[in-house]
């Protein structure tokens, strides 16, 4: 089961973010050590969030771009930081950041592409995952 | 682990000189994107209007381009996005605390009542120009 927490949740945002525990203990462990790379991420994603995920979807050099099954991943060109994640449904109002990671190269690996996969599959059970604090 | 400590780390980015810059890059890369879907124009034809190469558009769009007023200038111009620009140019405080008029640069003003927001040296002032919505940011003197 994957427990999703508030990231940017509220009024104010178009697309309200969740974030599950594993992303959540990635980021704030890389921010250690990439400190500018994941303060320039969660504020782009606050952005993003803000006006709503869709203005910034597309292909090949949008910022979010879709991956198949429902998938989405976030990123910048700035670094190889990336964050997976899906909808909670059509309307596209809440998303949910299921995983994260660093990329070690500019061409996506085939294990970060079974990271995409794994979080499909997730999209795709039922009961799978869960928001608290709602 | 909590989201929290993302959400504070966030918070303490956001009183650094350098989140000022990348709030500029963001708000251009949203003008970019909203007016790429008006005109219904790829990146490649912006790069090619503006005279600009595509993976610069690439970044600009993604917020990660450190561009110079010349370049936006280039690109804003050839969306012809020049309605879409517009700064807080002036912020005065009149004596009535704790409301600020803040003058664009389209000459009109705004007020912002600071006890609506959060308290602090920083107030983040975020309202509606037309239907777009606008965040603009201002350095108060005084803490609420």
């Amino acid at each position: 089961m994957h427990y999703l927490d508030r990231l940017f949740v509220g009024a104010e945002y178009e697309t309200c973010v969740w974030i599950s525990q594993k992303a959540d203990k990635f980021l704030n462990k890389q921010a250690r050590r990439h400190d500018k790379a994941i303060n320039e991420l969660l504020d782009k994603v606050e952005f993003w969030a803000r006006s709503g995920f869709a203005n910034w979807e597309g292909g090949e050099g949008h910022p979010i771009k879709h991956e198949g099954g429902g998938v989405y991943r976030l990123g910048t060109r700035s670094s190889l930081f990336r964050l997976i994640g899906f909808y909670e449904n059509d309307n596209k109002r809440s998303f949910l950041m299921i995983d994260a990671f660093l990329k070690l190269k500019q061409k996506s690996a085939r294990h970060e592409k079974e990271r995409i996969r794994q979080v499909a599959l997730i999209k795709k059970t039922p009961k799978t995952w869960r928001k608290t604090g709602e | 682990m909590s989201a929290e400590q993302l959400r504070q780390r966030l918070n303490a980015y956001r009183e650094t000189p350098e989140s000022f810059a990348h709030e500029m890059r963001l708000r251009l890369s949203q003008v970019v994107v909203r007016k790429l879907r008006e005109l219904d124009w790829t990146q490649r034809e912006l790069a090619d209007k503006s005279g600009m190469k595509e993976p610069f558009v690439t970044r600009v769009l993604s917020g990660d381009q450190n561009w110079t007023t010349e370049t936006a200038g280039r690109l804003l111009h050839a969306l012809g996005a020049r309605e879409h620009i517009q700064y807080v140019v002036d912020v005065r405080n009149t004596g009535e605390l704790p409301v600020w008029h803040l003058l664009w640069t389209d000459g009109q003003e705004t007020q912002v009542n600071l006890k609506d927001y959060a308290s602090g040296k920083k107030a983040e002032i975020r309202f509606q120009a037309n239907t777009t919505p606008i965040r603009g940011v201002a350095v108060s003197s005084a803490a609420y």
